[in-house]
């Protein structure tokens, strides 16, 4: 509560802003606001060389749309003088997108922030933003923030419908975005402890058929364990998130 | 099944004691849970409800002056054109984490905040907080509002806030959770008691119980729901938290729209029901502690006297007579001790009473015992006259045994000897005549006569010496077995077929057939004299007896076998007329006979069960029917004990 806000959260934010630029064959410019020093650089040196990796490969592959991608990194040294300084300086040039992989309450602040210098820019956040909250201290500030996400809020599978519905009836409110994800998780529970046998592992016993009806889809584990679904992309319109 | 060992008086009284104080404890106890504990649940059931209360109203009461304040800052922005920063930080307080206005587009047109940068208040001036739960509300129904628990846009923390509406503004104070939990905290509902309020959705807004001892996270939503609805008698609520069941009183505060929950551990951790086990604990303890301390006392009081009677009753076994009989407070062992001394008063003349008695029958008793001594040396005398008797006579009966023997014997020799004789005189006579021939000469044919005559005299006179001869030989036999008891090896045949010999001049004169059915092959090594006297007898006993003297035709049958071991079974049976009944107990005794003044002297089965039983070692039996005949059967070791000295 001391700390004002920039210093405990954009330390561990990325913040990628793609600015534009005027030449045809000018590089497209991808700003990055991370902690390069300070206590919480290593974060930050890893999430830059992972970005550097990923532009250096598209680059190779013919860049986007025939122009170079270049990267623009900025420190935010861990503090919030520093992360204030960042990013003014990387938002001085009108940006094209402002992707935010942040959680949902720093979401919402920054896209308060952003609307109130520039109430046209677009704006993306990650599923680490998937809260209700985000609409609630959002406002009307995300109004058209585009999110990916696993879960489907227009779904209407049979099941996802009576979950809802008994949800609701259960308690005064719809269920939430990570309630489809727990939900899964506690059905592959359950079924891992009805398929056990005595002394396997329950893992073992999930993974002899890793495939399970979820919620809104069918869940498939990988190899590795990973969840594999389809995911779909959404947009904040008058207080929701529907299909964009 | 045997009992133990009897318990002392003491021990037993001690056991009495506690067994009946436990006992006693026991049905308290029971009586207490089942009396009491419904009552404490009530008691407690309705304290919670007051408790929940009482928080609310403390809550409430806090809360309002927050409100106030907010009504306050309120009445001074009415009027624009003021700016509001100067307003809010004078109604500010360390209580409210974040403070601002907002336009009736939701959109924050001042803010102050607390324990943050000012900076990031200003920064949020311009933002939208229109689909806020809190502001939504409080635009909508233009009312003051208290929020559900939110997340803060101002804070980043979880907390609750309310929303005052004033004009075309909106007047917003937040508090952290952590106010809430500290006013809630300040109203304390006594030992063990915990408050928690829960918002309209259920959730926790604040829990005094320790961190530690939180119960499991979980949505309250239907407890108020189920608290209204709750029938006035269906006795304390008890809801289940982590495991435990606990009592709950709750109260909803409509101010607030929150519900107030006060909640104790219910059964047997509840503090007044562990109180009151505690009571009764501490009083069985006691009880049991005293019960352990006077049993003991009191037991050995009530026993003393009872011992103290016990020592007097041995002593009064003893033949002693005690005079310091116990007394006691208690009435039976007094009894019970007078009881004793009179028993003891009268113990004392019975005896001495009995002691003359007892002198008087001793004089007439030594007087009996001379008289009885003298009678009985005449009748030793007299049994010693009997039995010299009895000895000559046995004697005798041998003698005249051997008499009929010799007779029998004598007969016997008769006829070998006269026909010898006969031959003799004829082979003389053929000698003389041969003689006479010779001097008038002879023929061939007169010479062959002469010799087939010689030859067949010669002939007849061999066979008949040597049946004389042998006919010697076994009287010698049976005379030197007769007259002396010796032992030697014979076979049963043998001297059966010896003994028959010498019968049998008697039994030529009778009617009686004697078969003998004796295999050749049981060899004894025993008495044969006693064995030829036994079997003598029995034959001659069952001529007389079962045949009428010989005059009925009849059999005597003599078999023997060998038994198991070297046993011999031997058995004289005859075909006649039997032994009554009542005889045949005493056939056996020396001097019974059914023939007095006919002859008979009463001694011959008595010297026949003599030398079976004292000399062969052997068993007699008899069994009979009258008119069916009788069976003797003797059981014979075929090796004789040694003899134990001599015998008649």
């Amino acid at each position: 509560m001391r700390d004002p806000f920039l210093s405990r959260h954009l330390a561990a934010l990325t913040l990628l802003v793609a600015v534009s630029a005027c030449a045809p064959d000018a590089p497209v410019p991808i700003g990055f606001v991370g902690a390069l020093t300070g206590r919480a650089a290593d974060i930050g040196e890893s999430s830059r060389n992972a970005v550097r990796l990923v532009i250096e490969q598209r680059n190779a592959e013919g860049g986007l749309r025939g122009r170079p991608i270049e990267l623009v990194v900025r420190n935010d040294q861990t503090t919030p003088d520093g992360g204030a300084s960042a990013a003014e300086r990387l938002l001085a040039p009108t940006p094209d997108t402002i992707l935010m992989v942040a959680n949902a309450v720093d979401v919402a602040r920054l896209a308060q922030q952003v609307r109130k210098s520039d109430p046209g820019v677009p704006q993306v956040g990650a599923e680490w933003a998937r809260s209700g909250q985000l609409i609630e201290m959002g406002g009307r500030a995300i109004e058209g923030l585009e999110r990916l996400q696993t879960d489907d809020p227009e779904n209407r599978s049979p099941r996802y419908l009576s979950f809802r519905k008994a949800y609701v009836e259960r308690l005064p409110r719809a269920p939430g975005h990570a309630s489809v994800d727990a939900h899964d998780a506690a059905t592959v529970a359950r079924l891992g402890l009805s398929r056990q046998k005595a002394g396997e592992a329950i893992k073992r016993a999930i993974m002899t058929d890793p495939a399970f009806e979820g919620l809104q889809q069918e869940v498939r584990f990988d190899r590795l364990g990973d969840a594999m679904r389809t995911a779909v992309f959404v947009r904040a319109r008058d207080g929701r998130f529907v299909h964009g | 099944m045997s009992l133990h060992r009897p318990w002392p008086l003491r021990f037993s009284l001690t056991v009495l004691m506690i067994v009946s104080t436990v006992i006693t404890f026991s049905l308290v106890v029971a009586g207490l849970l089942v009396v009491r504990q419904p009552q404490l649940a009530r008691d407690a059931a309705s304290a919670l409800t007051r408790s929940a209360g009482a928080s609310a109203e403390r809550v409430e009461d806090y809360l309002r002056t927050i409100e106030t304040r907010l009504v306050v800052a309120g009445a001074a922005l009415a009027e624009p054109p003021v700016d509001p920063s100067p307003v809010l930080a004078a109604v500010i307080s360390n209580d409210l984490s974040a403070f601002y206005m907002l336009d009736r587009d939701g959109y924050i047109v001042a803010a102050r905040t607390n324990g943050t940068d000012p900076r990031f208040g200003q920064a949020l001036i311009g933002t939208d907080q229109s689909y806020n739960a809190l502001v939504r509300e409080a635009l909508t129904t233009h009312e003051i509002h208290w929020s559900d628990k939110f997340l803060s846009a101002f804070t980043g923390q979880v907390g609750v806030g309310v929303a005052l509406p004033f004009g075309d503004h909106l007047l917003v104070g937040e508090l952290s959770l952590e106010t809430v939990l500290a006013t809630l905290r300040s109203m304390t509902g006594g030992a063990e008691v915990d408050t928690m309020v829960i918002d309209r959705h259920g959730e926790v807004i604040a829990d005094t119980a320790r961190e530690d001892d939180l119960p499991t996270p979980t949505n309250w939503h239907d407890l108020p729901l189920a608290a209204a609805t709750r029938p006035a008698d269906a006795g304390p609520m008890k809801v289940e938290m982590g495991g435990h069941d606990y009592y709950v009183g709750t109260r909803h505060s409509e101010e607030l729209g929150w519900t107030f929950v006060a909640r104790a551990p219910a059964g047997i951790k509840h503090p007044g029901f562990r109180a009151l086990l505690e009571t009764v604990a501490w009083g069985l303890g006691s009880a049991l502690l005293m019960a352990l301390l006077l049993a003991p006392l009191w037991a050995r009081h009530m026993a003393r006297p009872v011992q103290d009677i016990t020592a007097r009753v041995s002593l009064l076994a003893a033949g002693k007579i005690p005079t310091d009989w116990p007394t006691s407070a208690i009435a039976e062992y007094v009894a019970l001790a007078e009881g004793m001394a009179f028993t003891g008063r009268a113990l004392q003349a019975r005896q001495s009473e009995l002691h003359d008695l007892n002198e008087k029958l001793e004089a007439r008793v030594s007087d009996r015992t001379a008289e009885l001594s003298e009678a009985n040396q005449r009748l030793s005398a007299a049994a010693e006259r009997l039995r010299h008797t009895q000895a000559s006579l046995v004697q005798s009966e041998k003698l005249a045994a051997l008499g009929g023997l010799v007779a029998g014997i004598a007969h016997e020799l008769n006829t070998p000897i006269g026909n010898g004789l006969m031959a003799a005189t004829t082979l003389c006579e053929v000698s003389e005549d041969f003689s006479v021939k010779s001097q008038a000469g002879l023929t061939r044919t007169d010479l062959r006569h002469y010799v087939e005559d010689v030859e067949g005299a010669v002939g007849i006179i061999t066979r008949n010496l040597n049946r004389a001869a042998d006919l010697v030989a076994s009287f010698k036999q049976v005379a030197v077995d007769q007259t002396s008891t010796q032992r030697r090896e014979f076979t049963l045949d043998e001297v059966l077929d010896e003994i028959l010999l010498t019968l049998q001049p008697s039994l030529k004169r009778t009617e009686v057939e004697v078969v003998s059915q004796v295999p050749d092959s049981l060899r004894m090594d025993s008495f044969p004299g006693p064995l030829g006297q036994v079997l003598t007898n029995l034959v001659m006993n069952a001529t007389i007896h079962a045949f009428d003297d010989g005059h009925r035709a009849g059999t005597i049958r003599i078999s023997a076998r060998r038994v198991h071991g070297l046993k011999l079974e031997v058995e004289v049976a005859d075909d006649g007329a039997g032994i009554e009944p009542a005889v045949i107990s005493r056939i056996f005794d020396p001097f019974y006979t059914t023939r007095q003044g006919h002859g008979g002297t009463g001694l011959g089965l008595h010297i026949v069960h003599n030398a079976v039983t004292n000399v062969l070692g052997g068993r007699i039996a008899v069994t009979s029917q009258p008119g069916n005949g009788t069976c003797f059967t003797l059981h014979l070791p075929m090796i004789a004990p040694e003899r134990r000295g001599a015998e008649a």
